[in-house]
């Protein structure tokens, strides 16, 4: 493994793994087995701060001038932005699987290095995952961001599907991504994506969500986030909830508010939902045990067949289904792989974990691919390994050897330019 | 320097390609590294390719008959690759850089090498 060639042999790497999604960003060490922190996509912004700078003490750079942007204050993570304040707007800097908003993504990443990280940008070499449909501005963007303003040794930037691939061990596969704002079949090959075949849907997490709150609204269900509640009585099944309301502050936004709703949304479905093994029947759903579960305003009741029809979603829409968005993708791609890609499907992607989906994935994918072709699903045991599946893939690939020539360092980025970003992280 | 030149003393002496070619638009070989068979019709394919993706991401890339899996591209460049080699075209103004390597060389390398050609050769006007 040491080489004189290599930039940074020997086992003291010291690469940081970074993995931005829609719901979360995985932040952590190569060679670690799971991120060191999962940090929200969101960056809560405050009101601007009263204009009293006028003490000497106040820090300014020699040519920056305090202007009212820099006033506002930004909470990122959950520890700053679960709490109820007042004026604090919620927003996300993800949009489409890529990053969109780059000066609250910049906050993340500050808060990122002191807090998690708790190290100079400039003595880490960083791995950044990125969408399979990335595009050529946002990677230089980044490249530019990441060499720039934080003087990073080297950089480096692969797909996510690639690391979802290689956390399982393989360099070709299909890997079928179910994240929280896309679910996604990109076909990969010998650790490449193949672009054209990439196929992907806007039904996720968040969509799920959403449809589990429109079905307990529609039932008068009151969805009161735990923030609200002061206290709360024990009630019999499906009786109303009695609780008492918490004193807030004032002018609490409605960005937030539907943000801490969306919280417990997740939690409601990452419990309840499951997806049957064959399309939905309303008497086979009906014979399976229903699901206990209790609100943070003391209401519970037993969910029965509505879990399974909430979660049929994802798989019973003509062109959207999951099985449908594999088979097409492997329809895609050359003749010559197609076997191989159906030898090695990998699911990864939190959304994944629903129960069910897995199996539901092999039984619809069975139907559409060619006879007696052997398909073979790769889908991890362990909660951390599908959540954080790229980021470990991520940890996995700046670890070994024959990568450490294959970064981009800041003195080639300084002959190069950005564009280098194109030729070496293709 | 002549364009053999070209091939030998940029492209392969690197160490990081294999094979190379370099050819007009039409498909006319300029120069060729030894042993590297590769037809006009497969060229002229290869370079029709690059404005209509399509007609690789089914049939792949034919070089010197071998075929190659397509993998990614635009509207300049041209990546393909089976098992662990593979191949790394670029087009210029007047000619298309053709490019195969092999392991332990990895695609990165090769695409440096043949892009640092190309857009120099872009700069001469060729």
């Amino acid at each position: 493994m040491s080489g004189g060639t290599m930039l940074y042999g020997g086992d003291e790497i010291g690469a940081l793994v970074f993995d931005p999604g829609h719901h979360s960003l995985r932040v952590g060490y190569a060679q670690e087995d799971s991120p060191k922190a999962e940090i929200p996509s969101v960056v809560g912004i405050g009101a601007h701060a009263p204009e009293t700078n006028l003490d000497p003490e106040t820090k300014t750079d020699n040519n920056v001038t305090p202007n009212n942007a820099d006033s506002r204050k930004f909470y990122v993570d959950t520890n700053y932005v679960n709490v109820p304040r007042s004026q604090m707007e919620v927003q996300t800097y993800m949009k489409d699987g890529m990053i969109d908003n780059w000066e609250l993504f910049e906050k993340v990443i500050d808060y990122a290095y002191a807090n998690v990280i708790q190290s100079e940008p400039e003595y880490h070499p960083v791995l950044f995952s990125e969408a399979s449909w990335n595009v050529r501005n946002n990677r230089e963007k980044l490249t530019e961001l990441m060499f720039e303003k934080y003087n990073v040794p080297a950089f480096f930037l692969v797909k996510n599907a690639v690391l979802a691939a290689f956390s399982s061990g393989r360099a070709t596969a299909l890997v079928v991504d179910s994240g929280a704002t896309h679910t996604s079949a990109v076909p990969v090959h010998e650790g490449y994506v193949l672009s054209q075949a990439v196929v992907k849907s806007p039904l996720g997490g968040d969509f799920l969500s959403r449809q589990c709150r429109q079905h307990l609204e529609k039932h008068g269900i009151d969805l009161s986030p735990v923030y609200r509640i002061a206290s709360k009585d024990v009630v019999k099944e499906r009786d109303n909830a009695r609780f008492t309301l918490r004193k807030l502050p004032e002018n609490l936004t409605q960005s937030w508010q539907t943000y801490m709703q969306q919280l417990l949304m997740q939690d409601f479905q990452m419990n309840v939902l499951q997806v049957l093994e064959n399309p939905y029947d309303e008497r086979v759903a009906a014979q399976i045990p229903t699901v206990h579960y209790e609100f943070p305003n003391g209401y519970h009741q037993e969910f029965g067949s509505e879990r399974f029809k909430i979660a049929e979603s994802l798989f019973d829409n003509a062109m959207l289904g999951a099985g449908q968005l594999a088979s097409t993708s492997v329809g895609m791609c050359d003749a010559d792989v197609r076997l191989s890609l159906f030898g090695s499907v990998v699911v990864t992607g939190g959304n994944t974990l629903i129960q069910g989906f897995p199996e539901r994935l092999n039984r619809d994918l069975q139907l559409r691919a060619p006879s007696n072709t052997r398909l073979k699903m790769i889908s991890a045991n362990g909660t951390v390994e599908r959540r954080f599946g790229a980021w470990i893939g991520g940890s996995i690939l700046a670890s070994i050897g024959t990568f450490q020539q294959m970064w981009i360092s800041s003195q080639e980025y300084e002959e190069a330019g950005k564009s280098q970003v194109e030729r070496k992280c293709p | 320097m002549s364009w053999q030149d070209y091939v030998d003393n940029q492209l392969l002496a690197s160490n990081c390609v294999a094979k190379a070619c370099i050819a007009g638009h039409d498909g006319n070989i300029w120069a060729q590294s030894k042993g590297f068979e590769v037809t006009k019709e497969e060229l002229s394919k290869l370079i029709s390719g690059f404005d209509q993706q399509d007609l690789l991401t089914s049939n792949g890339v034919t070089l010197a008959g071998q075929r190659y899996i397509y993998l990614s591209g635009t509207d300049r460049v041209v990546r393909a690759k089976l098992g662990r080699s593979g191949v790394h075209c670029m087009k210029t103004t007047q000619a298309v850089i053709v490019s195969i390597y092999e392991d332990p060389v990895q695609p990165q390398q090769a695409a440096s090498i043949v892009e640092k050609l190309g857009d120099y050769l872009i700069t001469c006007g060729y």
